[in-house]
């Protein structure tokens, strides 16, 4: 006897998973924000940067230099405590937005212990000196391909999720996870894309210019999709959910979710202001970041108008205040971006601590409290148990906003300080006001210092949460929901050419092409554009007025088919990056090097370059003079985009906590680099005393004196070379006994030199080789 | 400042067309926001309220202090 199936379903979400990945992020957010205080607290006191200062000595430990240190900070923060926050929000809503379980609990499992594992292996990874050298992309190779295997894992599960759904209709905040699965995708494999020399070290692909655009496609993307999208798709489901009201307007959330998309891939550039990259990449970056202040308002209003009607509950409801206060902080940090992209803005903000104070902003407010709401409104429905104190989520919440508050407006004055200071002329405009770079530090330790107390506080208030979470769940039930859902009749049916073999998207494309042949064409091109043009638009609307319904619902259609709108959300985001990153592939390099080319390292400089990448001095020092006259007065003539052709990675720099260095090269002598590196306040100790005198003033880089005991790694080195040499880098065809000759006499000849001054270092020591290589910053060959 | 970079002629093309994809597109997608219906957009923006067996239907009061603690186990 046949039997129709049920109209419903009975399902049990899986909130295992959800409670792992948020007992996961509040550990790992203590973690991030611990060591984010102790590198703050690092830059004012040098005593405990690279050491400890007991008994009257300082004990060196080269495991906890601030550059060591800052990217296991960055990459706990974004990856670790937003990784698993996001992941968390992302199983829990979508789950409940398409009315189906996970699709697999084993994928689940594999994703959430990975996860965790990679988390580990940095951990223990970055402070060993096992670096790429790419900001936010530090780590090894290894970790790179099980991120990349994660991330897949993920992606099945979420999108095999989405194919059994029994909801037809994909919510906005579904289109936001969509977005950031696919483009962390696309933004990770491109930017991590290396040629190994051993199993815990490579060189990316890419070098110099092509280096920089790639790293800051990525390196802001990342922050777009990873730091921004999936949390604006948890805000489109828990903030409705939390003040019990429908978004205020879902016409808004598609607009701000398809310009968001399109827009937000072009910013990338305007990292690189100012800078050798070529002056139309810039403009472009500039231009699509100011552009990008309209989408992201549009989302911080539609976030807080859904509030509206509740705002009398902010008094007494932490959740609330969480939220409110995180959405504008996003509305804030995406106005202050756009000023920064700007060219004129981000001449004097650029290297500052301006930059860290508009990061912080962001992920302080926008992250840290998003995800501090989404906690708070998790826990009790997860653990089938009230929040223990609702007390103590409110102080949170002031704490954790005075916090911000100290940190934010701390950086913003340190940063045009600091900005102004450099940038400062004398009367006469001939030279600088401040020519000693350690009058800039000394001027804004004060306000580095309130820095490190209000990141300190928000971390106090993170910890409450943490315990307040604690104190919830310890005893409590754990509850995974059970629904009765209607079924779904019909399955996806516009499959991949529904998507996109259709009337508007053939129209659309045959205007653009004859628009272009159009504006850009020439002669018959001009003409047939011209025609063109004007014939397909109006056979366009004679079409639309005959089958008008047809249009509507393809896009009908397109709203319920995860895989049409997966693919257009891709082709959204690889045209804006192929277009930004092929022409500077392809560039023709020969008319683009301005009459210099980077000389080639010698193998021992090229050993040191690595142990400068190792150490993380990029985290603090610069080679790249823009141009602009104070930093061609301070550092020398501004640097030629081909005088770093040749470094894989490249060394631009995105911070000065130091001076830059691309013409370091033969300033000092061997004997000053190595006092500099020994005790880098011997040297560097001048400019007036700080405002606050037990701050002290000169440098506040760490020492490195194990520099001097530990060797070479010249073994390496003939790999090393090789690689490089594939990735077009014209090393000559060295044996490796040459190549040890030339190390080892190269080496010879500082050591000597030293030891004619007095200083004493094996001739095989890292230091060597960090003074080799810094001896060489900014010579370059001419070239016609 | 000496020369810059010269950009090759077909450079000059890339920002026209990246602006006029993202007018075009940005443009396709105001309109078809504009044109939703009413009841639709009222429909999908409540999705996130509409769910079947939403716990907070059921009790959990927040709770203004916390319970009494539990008898400490240590000390």
């Amino acid at each position: 006897m046949h039997m129709s199936p049920s109209p419903t379903i009975s399902i049990t979400y899986n909130d295992r998973v959800v409670r792992q990945f948020m007992l996961a992020a509040i550990l790992w957010g203590v973690v991030a924000m611990t060591f984010g205080a102790i590198v703050a607290f690092m830059l004012n006191f040098w005593q405990i940067n690279g050491g400890i200062y007991l008994f009257g000595k300082q004990w060196s430990i080269e495991w906890i230099t601030f550059g060591r240190l800052r990217p296991l900070h960055t990459n706990a923060a974004i990856f670790a405590f937003v990784g698993n926050m996001m992941f968390a929000g992302i199983y829990h809503s979508t789950q409940r937005l398409v009315r189906a379980r996970l699709a697999s609990d084993w994928l689940s499992s594999i994703h959430f212990w990975g996860w965790q594992a990679i988390i580990v292996a940095a951990a223990i990874t970055l402070p060993l000196g096992l670096s790429r050298g790419k900001e936010y992309a530090e780590l090894i190779w290894p970790l790179n391909v099980a991120v990349t295997v994660i991330w897949v894992i993920f992606a099945i599960n979420f999108f095999w999720t989405l194919a059994r759904r029994n909801e037809p209709t994909l919510y906005v905040a579904i289109w936001f996870y969509i977005a950031t699965i696919i483009t962390v995708a696309l933004l990770y494999v491109v930017n991590h894309l290396s040629l190994p020399t051993s199993l815990l070290h490579s060189y990316p692909v890419f070098g110099g210019v092509q280096d920089a655009l790639v790293q800051w496609w990525y390196g802001h993307n990342a922050v777009a999709f990873f730091l921004t999208t999936p949390i604006l798709g948890i805000m489109y489901y828990y903030v409705p959910k939390a003040v019990n009201r429908p978004v205020y307007s879902y016409r808004l959330s598609v607009i701000h979710f398809w310009s968001l998309v399109f827009i937000y891939i072009w910013a990338g550039p305007h990292h690189l202001l100012n800078t050798a990259l070529p002056p139309w990449l810039q403009y472009l970056g500039m231009t699509f970041s100011l552009m990008l202040w309209a989408p992201s308002w549009g989302g911080m209003l539609n976030g807080l108008l859904t509030m509206k009607g509740a705002w009398d509950r902010m008094r007494e409801d932490p959740i609330m205040k969480f939220f409110a206060v995180g959405i504008t902080a996003y509305g804030m940090a995406t106005f202050e971006g756009p000023l920064l992209a700007i060219k004129s803005v981000n001449a004097l903000g650029h290297y500052t601590d301006w930059i860290i104070g508009h990061v912080h902003g962001g992920t302080l407010g926008w992250n840290g409290f998003m995800a501090a709401g989404m906690f708070y409104w998790l826990a009790p429905r997860l653990w089938n148990r009230p929040l223990y104190s609702r007390s103590l989520a409110n102080f949170h919440f002031w704490i954790g906003l005075v916090g911000i508050l100290l940190y934010v407006l701390a950086m913003w004055v340190s940063g045009i300080t600091q900005g102004l200071m450099l940038n400062a002329l004398n009367d006469s405009g001939t030279s600088l006001a401040y020519s000693n770079f350690l009058e800039t530090l000394n001027a804004i330790r004060p306000l580095m210092f309130f820095r490190a107390i209000g990141g300190t506080l928000y971390l106090i208030g993170f910890i409450l949460l943490a315990y307040n979470i604690y104190r919830t769940i310890t005893g409590a039930e754990t509850v995974s929901t059970t629904v009765e859902v209607p079924r779904r009749a019909e399955p996806d049916q516009q499959g991949f050419k529904g998507s996109l073999i259709n009337p508007p998207v053939i129209y659309t494309s045959l205007i653009i092409i004859f628009a272009c042949m159009w504006m850009l064409g020439g002669g018959f091109f001009l003409l047939t554009g011209l025609f063109g043009t004007i014939f397909t638009v109006l056979l366009a609307i004679l079409h639309f007025q005959a089958g008008g319904r047809r249009w509507s619902q393809w896009y009908e259609k397109l709203l319920a088919n995860s895989l049409g709108f997966t693919v257009l959300t891709f082709a959204s985001v690889a045209i804006g990056g192929a277009i930004q990153i092929i022409p500077t592939v392809m560039v023709n390099r020969a008319a683009n090097l301005e009459g210099r080319i980077q000389r080639v390292l010698t193998p021992l400089e090229l050993a040191g370059r690595d142990i400068y990448i190792a150490e993380g001095c990029y985290n603090c020092h610069s080679q790249m003079i823009r141009m602009l006259k104070p930093d061609v007065m301070r550092y020398g003539d501004y640097s030629r985009l081909g005088e770093s052709i040749y470094d894989y990675p490249f060394q631009w720099g995105s911070r000065r906590i130091g001076p830059d260095l691309a013409r370091e090269g033969g300033f000092r002598s061997n004997d000053w680099h190595f006092d500099h590196f020994m005790d880098p306040r011997a040297i560097s100790s001048a400019g007036s005393a700080a405002a606050l005198p037990w701050m002290g003033h000169g440098s506040n880089m760490p020492a490195y004196p194990w520099l001097a005991r530990k060797k070479i790694d010249v073994d390496a080195l003939p790999s090393k070379i090789s690689t490089l040499r594939t990735l077009g880098v014209p090393f000559p065809d060295w044996t490796e006994d040459e190549i040890r000759a030339q190390v080892e006499a190269q080496a010879l000849e500082i050591a000597r030199d030293l030891q004619s001054k007095d200083r004493f270092l094996e001739p095989n020591s890292q230091m060597t080789a960090v003074i080799a290589y810094l001896q060489q910053l900014g010579l370059n060959e001419e070239v016609r | 400042m000496g020369s810059r970079i010269q950009p090759e002629e077909w450079h000059a093309l890339i920002q026209v067309l990246a602006f006029l994809l993202c007018f075009l597109a940005f443009l396709y997608f105001v309109i078809r926001a504009i044109l939703m219906k009413k009841d639709t957009a009222g429909k999908l923006a409540s999705m996130p309220l509409d769910e079947p067996g939403d716990p907070d239907k059921r009790t959990h009061p927040d709770k203004e202090d916390s319970e009494p603690a539990p008898p400490a186990r240590h000390g």
